[in-house]
């Protein structure tokens, strides 16, 4: 049975401090309120706590201190209604040796809303061909992951790297399906370092440095408050907050004024600028 | 919405968890049962003129009992050392009873039902084929132990096999436990263990005797076997344990042991962090 109350927020981290050992921390402190309707993309360098971060809201590690609280419960219980409300897709997905049709009938049952139609036909938009697993390639096998967790409906959906291991059309269905997937009692979080994988699929960006939570903010947020830019030379990008030169030309990012028009986001531009000037970045988005 | 009940939902766990591995059970299982065949039917044909191997029998089925299922029970959560797989098997919506449920049935009930059945099937078909070839001796004098010409299969109501299955729910329970434990090399680790600690309790008995016993009032004479006299300034003290102390040490401690080792898994699996 699934008891999660109705409060705005999904997932409540609060003063969690965690390690894989007492001499190296990972997190000190970092508190996080995560809202349903959303999907979030997790960002952060390799070695930031990406995956760690996802491994602590499903109950696969446990903090050091402080509380994490997911759908109103205890991640590191794991009770049946909790897991069944709970969708994680590791970056390294395995699978057994059997059909993939019979892969869903195994774990269907366990996913109360599950939809084996919604399923099947992720299936078929992703190209899985319905063989043994065994016979699959990896990308496929990923596929396969992927489809089975949208399909089970849950309220929580954490995915981590999972466009790793995708072919390019696939990367292109894989947006297309997440953005058709996010409903009211959903919340999806996206790990990943490939930004450009991302664009035009999440609405809050959660950027993670050195176990320090940088940046949580919606896109709108990130718009209305930054305005980025292409210019001419790096000259003339001086100016910038932040600017970066590459074949196309320079793009910087600055700070806006007042009511300018909303533009467009470039999202590794804004990750580039956050772990470069983390304390101003931190400061302009925690106030209000 | 449907809501599955404990029963079901441990039906499908199971169903699950045998479909997914039942080709490496059975490959796994026709590899051990040729090896105990093998060496058993090997020790037959070699006793052709001679009496039946009664030792081999015992060792087979001993070695293949221990040995066999402690190795299972140690390689049930091999699972562990894949992190993908591990995910999938903590993340899946069961309670963590239902798993160690599940790892019970497969290290405990299950290995040993298949166990005796088949070791049963090959010993009776060698017995058979012994017997069918050899004759008891005509020499009068070798006819008095016309039993040891004669192939018997292991009956489990023997006191050599009973003692094989109890010590094998120990030594599976603790294997399992070191499943839990270990990540990696869980059976080596969990053997080594197992004999630090057997030769650390005698050490402590030892020194524990020591300081209690001290040698020139140890145990002696006829009390030997069932009493003890304690020399103090004055005369002679005796110590002399209840009738029930025996059987209920003998049952009581591994009984203790067996608990702890399950009540240990249940909260290493519930603590299980990947």
């Amino acid at each position: 049975m699934y008891y999660y109350t109705n409060t705005l927020f999904m997932i409540e981290l609060h003063n969690i401090t965690f390690g894989y050992s007492k001499k190296q921390g990972l997190y000190s402190n970092l508190n996080l309120r995560l809202e349903k309707n959303f999907t979030y993309g997790l960002l952060g360098k390799n070695g930031a706590g990406k995956s760690t971060l996802l491994k602590l809201m499903a109950g696969l590690v446990f903090p050091n201190s402080g509380k994490i609280s997911v759908m109103g419960q205890n991640p590191a219980k794991k009770s049946p209604d909790f897991l069944e409300n709970l969708f994680f897709i590791p970056e390294v997905v395995d699978t057994p040796e059997m059909d993939v049709l019979d892969f869903g009938d195994d774990y269907a049952p366990f996913y109360p809303r599950f939809d084996k139609e919604l399923f099947l036909q992720l299936l078929n938009q992703l190209e899985v061909p319905l063989k043994n697993l065994k016979e699959l390639s990896y990308g496929q096998r990923k596929k396969t992951w992927i489809a089975l967790g949208i399909a089970s409906n849950t309220n929580l959906l954490l995915l981590d790297e999972p466009t790793n291991g995708l072919d390019i059309p696939s990367k292109r269905q894989f947006r297309k399906i997440m953005a058709s997937c996010i409903n009211e009692d959903r919340c999806i979080i996206i790990s990943t370092h490939q930004i450009r994988d991302l664009d035009s699929l999440i609405d809050r960006i959660l950027i993670l440095d050195e176990g320090e939570l940088v940046i949580n903010a919606g896109l709108e947020t990130i718009a209305h408050k930054l305005s980025f830019q292409k210019f001419d030379s790096e000259e003339a990008a001086n100016h910038c907050l932040y600017a970066e030169s590459s074949l196309g030309g320079t793009y910087g990012l600055l700070e806006k004024n007042g009511d300018e028009k909303w533009g467009n986001i470039d999202i590794e531009l804004f990750f580039n600028a956050s772990i470069a000037h983390k304390k101003y970045m931190q400061n302009l988005f925690s106030s209000k | 919405m449907a809501v599955l009940n404990r029963k079901n939902r441990f039906s499908l766990l199971f169903r699950k968890f045998w479909r997914e591995n039942r080709k490496n059970y059975l490959l796994y299982s026709l590899g051990f049962f040729s090896i105990i065949f093998l060496i058993y039917g090997y020790s037959i044909l070699n006793s052709l003129h001679d009496t039946f191997p009664k030792l081999i029998q015992l060792t087979t089925f001993s070695v293949g009992l221990l040995l066999g299922g402690t190795l299972f029970a140690a390689s049930f959560y091999g699972l562990f050392a894949t992190p993908a797989k591990a995910i999938r098997f903590l993340l899946l919506p069961v309670s963590i009873g239902e798993k160690l449920l599940l790892s019970y049935l497969f290290t405990q009930v299950i290995f040993i039902a298949i166990f005796l059945t088949i070791y049963h099937g090959i010993d009776w078909l060698l017995c058979f084929f012994y017997n069918h070839f050899v004759e008891i001796p005509k020499n009068p004098l070798l006819r008095i132990a016309q039993e040891d010409y004669k192939g018997v299969p292991l009956n489990i109501t023997n006191s050599s096999v009973l003692i094989n299955l109890f010590i094998f729910v120990l030594l599976s329970s603790a294997a399992h436990f070191g499943g839990l434990s270990f990540t990696k090399n869980a059976f080596i680790k969990t053997i080594l263990l197992i004999i630090l600690f057997w030769l650390g309790i005698n050490a402590y008995h030892h020194l524990l005797l020591n300081f209690f016993l001290p040698p020139n009032s140890s145990p002696h004479g006829i009390f030997f076997t069932d009493s003890l006299v304690i020399l103090r300034q004055g005369g002679n003290w005796l110590v002399k344990l209840p009738g029930y102390w025996l059987p209920t040490i003998y049952w009581l401690l591994p009984c203790i042991i067996y608990i702890s080792l399950w009540t240990g898994s249940y909260f290493k699996l519930k603590e299980k962090q990947i």
